[in-house]
């Protein structure tokens, strides 16, 4: 599904050049937690209501129109309420509110886990909402990737085997899905711990484990819900730099929900929710210029 | 503690129907077996012939040897089935392992906290217990058309005396009130959840040797025994000698099962091809007990159905008690089996269910993740084949073993070998349907929304 040229399905692993003019060379993390924690970014500046970035031409994937509702009517519960959004390749976007303002079902909805009630996905020009749960689900395997907040690692399973389920459950030999998992634990950090049970690593040793698994499968878009949010903030910091510049890296857009200022802030964009609606939409200023110039190098 | 007690109800809240009954099912379970062997078997020793009409008929001299068979089949089943309340035990505490950290939290003492949970275990057991008896009283009738190849059992045969059914529920509860007494003294329970050793599981090959050398042990003997004890006891000595050779060997499949599972699973896991079995054998090799805990029943009554099984296939009848005894033997064997896989079903469907209900939010994760509803079952399935797998080779190995050292000689009759290969399949198959019950569940857990 995923048209990018690194989409391909050749073992390469995380090290390989991404693309000839990617914006910049792989990173390799420590695996202690204490990375240097990126500096807060300056405040975001507000650029107005809730509109599409015009920064991406060509979205890797566009929500129009779409209302979520739970319940029967006279009593229903409308998480969503047309909201209108677009997710620029190799974008990082965060998503905000208060619980129940509709964050976690928007990215359910843009992930194909839901069906919106009304309203269109387009990912690569296919309606998902359109698509069975199965053809939804082997989509989802195939070019999204996921990051939840306590990592859902399979506590039986060996890191490099958590990292390569996904791969083997969408047809990928276990030898190649195997050399794509170790490399992208090495690049992690994580060098020595392939073989560790979940229950043998620290709380953001097993989120960067979650974070190779979203990305050994080369997705478009990686969607991250609360990802930090079991981590104390200096793990939690050093986690969310390693996942934006991990997608950034592979050319993956990042679609992240939280409710903490300080781990939007880590995003490019940002967009506040506020019953069922986006109430504000931020691009962080030091970031436009740079994003602009990764997205003229990314060739698509 | 009066005050814990009467909030107790309050926060031991019920999770749902299903989540509530599994251990009560389990409870009925255990009861209804114990109380339909332990009748069976008593059926037996009431048609023993009492002194002055001893012998005087075909069925009277055949007697003694079937209550002997009927003995060991009740040996063979109680402990299983008591087993199976005892796991009914774990499994409630289990369940409530949330609970007991919010009672703690709340202010709740060990000991306080403790004694609610034995109490919440208590009850359920009471009441699967009864309902336990129920099942046996309904199913009893069945039992009179079963040919043992002597005169019928009727009804009040096979039903205990009135005063067991009480002793038999008594013991049962004290049973899970004493399981769920030493799982708590294996955890900690804290205002902050309930901890548990989690070290990486590791077995053993003391196990395997432990028992091969009994094999070994047994098989000189029989070579050498005879010559060695000559005609001490009237031959008896050497007889009572190679009966606890045999149940030596047949108890150490308990032990050396688990150390098979542990070091197939692993294999398994290092190379498995497929996701699902990747899954399914580190699921097996995190606990091996679990494992062959769902099999180790049926694979005693393998054990013992093979041997009655493969002894009646080992000659012609050659007079009406012999004909009378093959077919007492078979139809024994195939009972045993046919409790045995019940109660291994009955089992591995309570167990495999709670595990799904305990995964639910870990089986949506990975659904999300993109795996497809059929590959999670799939891996299930895997769990649960390979402890099966490995027990039909224990089993049959083992009954194939003792008996040619014993008789000499291998089944000679293809069909009644047949007949038993195609019980034992059906058995398992039920074992395997049992997984298949908690199905839907996966499904809805699965693709619930969010």
């Amino acid at each position: 599904m995923n048209t990018a040229p690194l989409a391909s399905s050749a073992p390469t692993g995380p090290s390989a050049p991404t693309t000839s003019s990617a914006p910049s060379a792989p990173t390799t993390y420590s695996a202690t937690t204490s990375d240097v924690p990126v500096q807060p970014a300056a405040a975001p500046a507000p650029v107005g209501a809730a509109q599409p970035s015009a920064l991406h031409p060509a979205p890797v994937l566009s929500g129009r129109r779409l209302v979520m509702t739970y319940g029967p009517q006279g009593t229903a519960t409308h998480a969503l309420d047309g909201v209108d959004l677009d997710i620029a390749r190799a974008d990082s976007l965060a998503v905000m509110g208060p619980s129940g303002c509709g964050k976690t079902t928007l990215l359910h909805v843009l992930a194909g886990i839901l069906r919106p009630t009304a309203g269109t996905v387009l990912h690569d020009g296919t309606d998902l909402a359109a698509l069975p749960d199965r053809t939804r689900t082997r989509l989802r395997r195939s070019d999204f990737g996921f990051v939840f907040q306590d990592g859902q690692l399979l506590p039986e399973l060996t890191a490099v085997e958590n990292v390569i389920l996904p791969r083997m459950l969408g047809g990928v030999s276990r030898r190649t899905a195997t050399a794509e998992a170790r490399s992208w634990l090495d690049r992690l950090g994580l060098q020595g711990m392939h073989e560790r049970r979940p229950t043998q690593l620290s709380g953001g040793q097993a989120q960067r484990v979650s974070i190779a698994r979203a990305l050994a499968g080369r997705p478009s878009v990686v969607f991250a819900d609360e990802p930090t949010g079991a981590l104390d903030q200096t793990t939690g910091q050093s986690v969310l730099e390693i996942l934006v510049e991990s997608c950034r890296d592979s050319g993956a857009s990042l679609v992240m929900v939280t409710h903490d200022t300080k781990v939007a802030a880590i995003c490019r964009r940002t967009v506040a929710m506020r019953d069922g609606r986006i109430a504000q939409e931020f691009v962080r200023p030091d970031a436009q210029n740079a994003q602009a110039t990764q997205d003229a190098a990314v060739t698509r | 503690m009066n005050a814990l007690l009467s909030t107790a109800p309050l926060l031991l809240r019920r999770r749902g129907a299903l989540a509530d009954i599994l251990p009560v099912i389990a409870f009925a379970a255990a009861t209804a077996i114990t109380a339909t062997v332990v009748g069976g078997a008593a059926a037996f020793v009431g048609r023993l012939p009492t002194e002055s009409a001893a012998s005087t008929t075909g069925e009277a001299s055949l007697m003694p040897f079937l209550v002997i068979c009927a003995l060991i089949a009740s040996v063979l089943l109680v402990p299983s089935a008591v087993g199976l309340g005892g796991s009914a035990a774990r499994l409630s505490l289990a369940r409530r392992e949330k609970d007991l950290a919010t009672m703690r939290l709340v202010g709740g003492t060990s000991g306080q906290v403790g004694s609610v949970a034995v109490l919440d275990v208590t009850a359920q057991a009471l009441l699967g217990a009864l309902l336990g008896l129920g099942a046996h009283v309904a199913v009893t009738p069945a039992l009179t058309q079963l040919d043992f190849g002597i005169t019928p059992f009727t009804l009040s045969d096979l039903l205990m005396p009135w005063w067991a059914y009480p002793l038999l529920v008594i013991a049962l509860v004290l049973i899970a009130a004493g399981s769920a007494t030493v799982s708590l003294a294996g955890v900690v329970l804290s205002p902050l959840g309930v901890a548990r050793d989690s070290r990486v599981v590791r077995m053993s090959v003391l196990r395997l040797i432990v028992w091969a050398a009994i094999i070994v042990g047994f098989i000189i003997f029989m070579q050498v025994g005879g010559m060695v004890l000559g005609d001490a006891g009237g031959g008896m000595l050497a007889i009572a000698i190679m009966v606890l050779f045999v149940a030596a060997i047949v108890a150490g499949i308990n032990i050396v099962g688990p150390f098979f599972v542990w070091i197939t699973a692993r294999a398994l896991a290092k190379i498995a091809p497929t996701p699902s079995l990747m899954v399914g054998a580190r699921r097996l090799a995190g606990d091996p007990r679990a494992g062959w805990r769902a099999v180790s029943g049926i694979t005693f009554a393998l054990v013992i159905a093979g041997f009655l099984t493969m002894m009646a296939t080992m000659g012609e009848a050659s007079n009406p008690e012999e004909t009378m005894m093959f077919t007492a033997m078979n139809t024994g064997g195939l009972l045993t089996l046919g409790i045995a896989a019940v109660l291994a079903a009955v089992s591995t469907g309570v167990v495999q269910t709670a595990r799904v209900i305990d995964q639910a939010p870990r089986l949506r994760a990975q659904h999300i993740a993109g795996a497809e509803v059929g590959q999670l079952h799939w891996a299930r399935l895997a769990e649960i084949t390979i402890p099966v797998g490995l027990s039909s080779i224990i089993a049959t190995g083992t009954a194939l073993l003792v008996l040619t050292t014993v008789l000499g000689g291998a089944p000679s009759d293809p069909m009644m070998a047949v007949q038993f290969l195609a019980s034992v399949l059906g058995a398992y198959a039920l074992v395997i349907l049992a997984v298949l019950v908690g199905s839907p569940l996966v499904k809805r857990y699965a693709m619930r929304a969010a």
